[in-house]
């Protein structure tokens, strides 16, 4: 994987964090407290265990090195 | 001078990066960072270790850590390289890095702590900025935020 792939995965990555921002209370509406993958701006997958999200990927046969996975919540978490 | 930005979520600061670590068979992976000064240590989530298949299981632990109100052992990762983008650059480039990253091995067994743990975000603590010579820019109320390094 050369350096222009790792740009493309960059301005990707950038993209799909703003989306996911912009919807987020959306998000929180439709997936809370659950683990949503996505990837290009759409959700691939979601589920409350992260272990059986990542089952359904690899099921899938998605590349989860461009997917981010996150979790949703209405509750906010202080590190 | 070199800028790194930085997006502002939910009042975090957050970089987006793509991290690869040859030695532990991990190929480039997209993910993001928490910014942390309030943490001394750098840390890769329970989620982004399940999410790149880091393998935990039988490594020995460095001593236990409390983080987002769970405790975890600390297991530490050889080098890895980020790669991550610069600002203000004509052409779109990016920036390499190598980074010393620690792993979270949660013990929890009930369902809701498991949910708990593997919640938390991957974090850049105040070693990252140490290390790399970076310094932080923050202005909330105009939603900038950067890195920058004068390497």
């Amino acid at each position: 994987m050369g350096s222009q792939n790792v740009m493309e995965m960059l301005h990707s990555g950038q993209r799909d964090v703003e989306w996911f921002n912009s919807n987020f209370s959306r998000f929180k509406r439709e997936f809370n407290n659950s683990f949503i993958a996505f990837h290009n701006e759409q959700i691939i997958d979601s589920d409350k265990d992260l272990e059986i999200l990542m089952k359904k990927l690899e099921n899938k046969k998605v590349d989860t090195s461009s997917v981010f996975i996150e979790f949703v919540s209405s509750v906010k978490t202080i590190l | 001078m070199t800028r790194i930005p930085l997006s502002i979520k939910s009042g975090r600061l957050v970089l987006v990066c793509v991290i690869e670590c040859r030695s532990l068979r991990i190929q480039k992976q997209i993910t993001s960072f928490i910014l942390d000064t309030g943490s001394s240590d750098s840390l890769i989530s329970t989620k982004d270790a399940i999410k790149m298949q880091i393998p935990l299981s039988g490594k020995t632990s460095s001593g236990d850590i409390d983080f987002g109100g769970s405790r975890f052992e600390k297991i530490d990762l050889q080098e890895f390289t980020m790669y991550a983008l610069k600002e203000n650059s004509k052409i779109s480039e990016h920036i390499t890095l190598k980074i010393n990253l620690s792993a979270l091995r949660s013990n929890k067994k009930s369902e809701k702590k498991i949910q708990v743990a593997e919640s938390l975000p991957s974090i850049l603590g105040m070693d990252f900025l140490k290390e790399q010579n970076l310094s932080l820019h923050v202005i909330l109320r105009e939603n900038i935020a950067y890195l920058e390094t004068y390497d």
